[in-house]
């Protein structure tokens, strides 16, 4: 090869391993997603728990960072991140009443991804039957997870809200405890839902620089964050709005760390 | 075609050739970000279908494959209404060596041509055929570029 300034250049450009890693992981992830419907039962059984675990998130990330949650052409009533009567009203109020959050405490099938709210919504009450169908499927690791994200505590300044605008919790769906170190295998891993309701990593300073985190929404996009692209908290890939979306969010080994509806 | 090979093996051809496929992404996309999910795009795709088997075909293939991904964001809704990230001031991203600046402010297909003729030495004809162009094309669009490269960096000397 003829060496001049173009292919010196060309020659410093090179993919990380870890981003080469990610990669791999997630599109072997993608791969057996679309031959295994077990795979989501159990993607299910996760982000049900996860899904409470973002709300308490929420309520954490907007107590720290400052800015209004998620709002609605009607005002109403804010809603209460993770109230499943508030995504109801919100779903309500654009008049799409096949969004799956509006159907959280009456579908029985967690398997369509749209459904994983309805998943989260019943893991709040009936978490033993989640577990033990999540067993049935054959996959009793992430169950356990699930089961201990919901059963553990977070720190108060962690779910507290402490201004008057932050949302409060209702008698219907309190605040869960949460350990958010249960959130990622590394502990380190946070999420939260941010102004437009889409789930999204906060603490930046919390990820290892050396991982890649990916969010996948309904439509199958991947979309990768960075953890210095994490800062500020409203960052370029929720600015279209799309209801009737749930995002998960990966790690870099693969695996579902977090799950969220999204509600615009 | 050829066949669907096992999930190791594409491991290694990924592997092999994930610096080409991200090199190739970043020249089409002028972002790491999205080179990064073309990175995955293209994994899956070497992990569910069939792939030539020739190393040659293979390689050639790949560089079909990565820019078909890439205008395929780039047509997408989500890439034509997005304000990245990068945008944002206080946010600085890594500055690319300067040829490379100079060369991401040519149009997307100069930029791929430049690349497969200069770094991955492919002839015109190669070229033509990878990209899908006409043999006169790749040869103007090469010129041009050339021209466009070579006016660009002798304005910022």
């Amino acid at each position: 090869m003829k060496t001049n300034a173009y292919t010196v250049a060309i020659d410093h450009i090179h993919v990380s391993p870890s981003a080469i890693e990610a990669a791999l992981a997630a599109a072997k992830l993608r791969a057996s997603k679309t031959a295994s419907s077990q795979a989501k039962v159990r993607y299910a059984a996760i982000a049900a728990s996860v899904v409470l675990a973002g709300a308490a998130s929420a309520a954490y990330f907007g107590s720290i960072a400052g800015f209004d949650l998620p709002t609605k052409p009607s005002p109403a009533a804010s809603p209460s991140i993770g109230s499943t009567e508030a995504v109801k009203e919100t779903e309500h109020t654009k008049g799409t009443e096949s969004r799956s959050t509006a159907k959280a405490e009456t579908a029985p099938h967690p398997a369509e991804p749209t459904e994983q709210a309805e998943s989260a919504a019943e893991t709040r009450e009936a978490e033993p039957q989640s577990a033990t169908d999540t067993d049935g499927m054959g996959a009793p690791a992430p169950t356990d997870s699930a089961a201990s994200i919901t059963e553990t505590s977070v720190p108060d300044s962690m779910i507290t809200p402490s201004e008057p605008s932050k949302p409060t919790p209702t008698e219907a769906s309190p605040l869960p405890e949460v350990d958010s170190s249960q959130l990622c295998a590394d502990g380190k891993l946070y999420i939260a839902l941010a102004q437009t309701g889409l789930s999204q990593i906060d603490d930046p300073e919390a990820f290892s620089d050396d991982h890649l985190y990916y969010i996948e929404t309904k439509f199958g996009r991947y979309y990768k964050i960075q953890p210095p692209k994490l800062n500020p908290p409203v960052p370029s890939w929720i600015d279209q709005p799309k209801s009737d979306q749930t995002v998960y969010l990966y790690n870099s080994d693969g695996e579902i760390v977090g799950e969220a509806p999204v509600w615009w | 075609m050829g066949q669907k090979i096992g999930t190791e093996k594409a491991e290694a051809v990924f592997r092999q050739y994930a610096d080409m496929i991200y090199r190739v992404a970043l020249h089409h996309l002028d972002d790491p970000a999205d080179a990064d999910d073309i990175l995955q795009e293209v994994c899956l795709i070497l992990l569910t279908r069939k792939i030539p088997e020739e190393e040659d075909h293979l390689k050639s293939w790949l560089i079909r494959v990565t820019i078909n991904k890439c205008r395929d964001l780039s047509r997408s809704f989500w890439k034509r209404n997005r304000r990245g990230i990068d945008d944002y001031e206080h946010l600085e991203a890594e500055k690319p060596p300067e040829i490379m600046a100079e060369l991401q402010s040519l149009p997307k297909n100069y930029r791929s041509i430049i690349y497969l003729y200069y770094y991955e030495e492919y002839t015109v004809s190669e070229i033509a055929t990878i990209l899908r162009m006409n043999v006169n094309t790749v040869k103007s669009g090469l010129r041009r570029a050339r021209d466009q490269l070579k006016k660009l960096l002798t304005e910022t000397e």
